[in-house]
């Protein structure tokens, strides 16, 4: 392609004024990305903050539907987090299941850690309940094992932190109910509620249909961090699966695919082994593409590049080389849509010139 | 250390010792303790595990280990043959009860520690005895009371700024040795004011009979008598419950999965939690936890403020185990993970102790579940 667009550059000057401004152009992006360099890390690492914070939340929704978790008598199961993901497909954050001879229940849950802008979120969360609906034959014979003729009662659930509920409420309302919210502690004691709604909404499809449900989910005695990594997770919070599953070797932490699977086999056990393996296979090569671990043929592993067997001093220097990477990345796309926009204006400015003889000076 | 292998009972093994002191010191030029270490295991495969088959010999209830040169997990290639003994260190192992094992030697620490002491460090589901604050001062007082003898020595320190009151720059770290005849009041005027907690206590138990008492598991007496035995075994007793049941406790935390008819995997968590009783966490003991917690690392940690709330992963840097913690201000939630052996929890539980809250409680979360 590049040779290609030399070859359009047909005159000397021509070809000068287009590397003049590409490279003016590259050299500002270059100075404006410096200047902001603090703000992005900032931002990213804020980012990662975020997703912890919304991690805690969908710990404290699943944990409770565990076999020894404090709802466990309802009979709900927590069956799987981010279903649908494996498809490419916009998910919600957990599915939970209640067997039933007549009418089994699915719940499809999201998560937000934060709530900015309620309206934005409802609103995603309905479009996300639609893709769900439409694959429901998926979930019911590859997550719930059921037949795709059977009957499944699908709920919706938007779990927010708990001073947000009132708010979430309103806008479900406002926007025809048929959610029903959760209350999630994100301090003090770990524990999660069903948030009420107003008495006039009972035919809303705000609260769930087991009456025993509802009750239950009163201060459910819950735990903020059982899974560290879920399909959807960050790729940073992933990435800290390196530092979980490397041993002390000879030079070092070093860890093998087989150790990052192992150490993801408890976050992600309600995934394909395959997947798992992918993921493991994922990780490394990020791991090593960023800078932070290298091949090390007399180990027979991956050897974390670094002196010293600190972990926390290692979980740093991780989070440094990701953002840098990040932020490379980014810079790197910029560069290259500033450069395409610019070969874009000069392959029009030459297409015009060709039709009026002696046009470019 | 010197038995002549033959068949014993524990309770023969101990006639022997006190019968024929002579005899058990014969190879050791220097007058030596006879130490008894306390191991607590998790299984019946610890053999295994510490020991290389070569090692062990079986003398009815009771193993004699000679430990090799290059032990097992040791890393140390270097062993310096000039001033090893010529006479290899022997330890006589015996289980006391279901979980306990009793270790005998005359090797002083260093010896002890090169030929077992960091295998046992490394080795999964093996661990040193260690006594919670109480349980130790109920041991070496009990010890105290009923031989009528006093204490002439202690080491005590202060590893944390939080877990026990005082009243002297309360956040100074601090160790002190100290000798004299009057160390009980010592300590007790030292707890007072700069807040240590003991850790090794000397006892001259009666005119003839020093004893030496640490609180991870070393029982320790100058001279094998039956008085001795006879002390150090009745206060074992009244403490060994008590850690065992605390044993048994850390080895029920586990993250299983269950597939239940239909198919669908699930988990089953068993959860811990250690419960602070006179202390609250909070966001600056939190960040002394994390500076001072030896031999562990936490990574991943999300901290909310305000009403304290932290989420984190815990990493057992000596035996490489993952597990994860839901911390609030008065209770630590503890989820096995990855390679998770169980004296890394108690570990976890000892450094809690020594740091934040000295009577902080180790438990399942949800015993009746």
């Amino acid at each position: 392609m590049t040779e290609d667009f030399d070859n359009l550059l047909y005159s000397k000057e021509l070809k000068h004024a287009y590397d003049t401004e590409t490279n003016k152009a590259m050299r500002e992006i270059e100075n404006e990305f410096n200047k902001n360099r603090e703000h992005l890390i900032k931002t990213l690492k804020n980012s990662i903050d975020s997703e912890r914070q919304h991690r805690d939340i969908l710990n404290s929704c699943v944990y409770p539907f565990t076999e020894r978790g404090s709802m466990s008598s309802s009979q709900y199961k927590f069956v799987r987090g981010s279903p649908l993901a494996e498809l490419g497909l916009a998910n919600m954050d957990f599915l939970l299941y209640k067997k039933h001879d007549k009418l089994p229940v699915a719940i499809l849950g999201e998560c937000k850690g934060s709530v900015s802008r309620i309206s934005s979120v409802v609103e995603e969360t309905r479009k996300r309940l639609k893709v769900a609906e439409d694959n429901i034959a998926t979930i019911k014979e590859s997550y719930l094992h059921l037949p795709p003729e059977n009957d499944l009662l699908l709920e919706c659930v938007l779990a927010v932190p708990s001073g947000t509920s009132d708010e979430a409420i309103g806008k479900v309302i406002d926007t025809g109910g048929g959610i029903i919210v959760w209350k999630a502690a994100l301090t003090g004691d770990p524990e999660i509620s069903i948030a009420h709604p107003p008495r006039f909404t009972h035919a809303m499809n705000m609260m769930h249909r087991d009456k025993g449900l509802n009750v239950g989910l009163k201060n459910a005695p819950s735990n903020r961090r059982f899974l560290s990594v879920f399909p959807q997770s960050h790729p940073y919070l992933e990435l800290t699966s390196i530092i979980r599953a490397a041993w002390p070797g000879d030079s070092g932490l070093v860890l093998t695919e087989d150790e990052v699977r192992l150490a993801l086999s408890k976050d992600l056990f309600y995934m394909e082994d395959s997947y798992v393996r992918q993921k493991s296979a994922e990780i490394l090569s990020s791991g090593v593409s960023i800078g932070f671990m290298e091949w090390s043929p007399k180990e027979g592993a991956y050897r974390i590049v670094a002196r010293g067997n600190n972990r926390g001093q290692l979980e740093l220097r991780l989070e440094d080389k990701w953002i840098d990477d990040h932020i490379r990345r980014q810079l790197e796309q910029r560069k290259s849509e500033e450069s395409e926009s610019i070969k874009e204006k000069y392959r029009k400015e030459i297409t015009k010139q060709k039709r009026v003889p002696n046009g470019w000076k | 250390m010197r038995v002549p292998d033959r068949v014993y009972s524990l309770k023969e093994f101990h006639r022997y010792l006190v019968d024929q002191s002579d005899e058990v010191f014969a190879d050791d030029k220097r007058k030596r303790w006879l130490k008894i270490y306390c191991l607590l295991v998790s299984d019946q495969g610890w053999q295994d595990r510490l020991f290389a088959a070569n090692e062990i010999t079986r003398l009815g209830e009771v193993l004699k280990i000679e430990p090799s040169t290059t032990p097992i997990g040791s890393d140390d290639s270097d062993s310096d043959l000039e001033n090893s003994n010529p006479e290899p260190e022997r330890y006589y192992i015996a289980e006391y009860c279901p979980g306990l094992l009793l270790m005998y030697t005359t090797a002083n620490n260093d010896e002890y520690q090169k030929d077992l002491g960091r295998r046992i460090d490394r080795c999964r589901g093996v661990t040193q005895m260690w006594m919670k604050p109480d349980l130790f001062e109920t041991l070496w007082k009990g010890i105290l009371e009923r031989s009528g003898g006093y204490a002439y020595f202690f080491t005590a320190s202060r590893s944390s700024f939080d877990a026990v009151r005082c009243k002297i720059r309360p956040e100074c770290k601090r160790r002190l040795n100290y000798t004299g005849r009057d160390a009980i009041q010592t300590m007790q005027e030292m707890q007072e004011s700069y807040g240590v907690l003991p850790e090794i206590v000397y006892l001259q138990a009666d005119q003839d009979l020093k004893l030496h008492i640490r609180n991870d598991g070393l029982f320790a007496a100058r001279e094998i008598s039956a008085n001795a035995l006879n002390l150090f075994f009745t206060h074992l007793d009244e403490i060994k419950e008590d850690i065992l049941r605390m044993w048994k406790t850390s080895n029920q935390f586990n993250f299983e999965l269950v597939r239940e008819a239909a198919g669908l995997q699930l988990a089953s968590v068993n959860a811990g939690r250690i419960k602070l009783n006179a202390k609250e966490l909070d966001s600056v003991a939190f960040s002394r936890m994390k500076d001072n917690l030896e031999g562990f690392s936490i990574i991943d940690a999300h901290l909310e403020t305000g009403s304290f709330s932290l989420t984190a992963t815990v990493i057992d840097e000596r035996k490489n185990s993952v597990f994860d913690i839901s911390a609030t201000e008065s209770q630590i939630l503890i989820v096995p993970k990855f390679r998770t052996t169980q004296e890394s929890f108690i570990r976890f539980y000892k450094e809690i102790v020594e740091t934040i809250d000295e009577s902080a409680e180790l438990s399942l979360a949800n015993p009746l579940a």
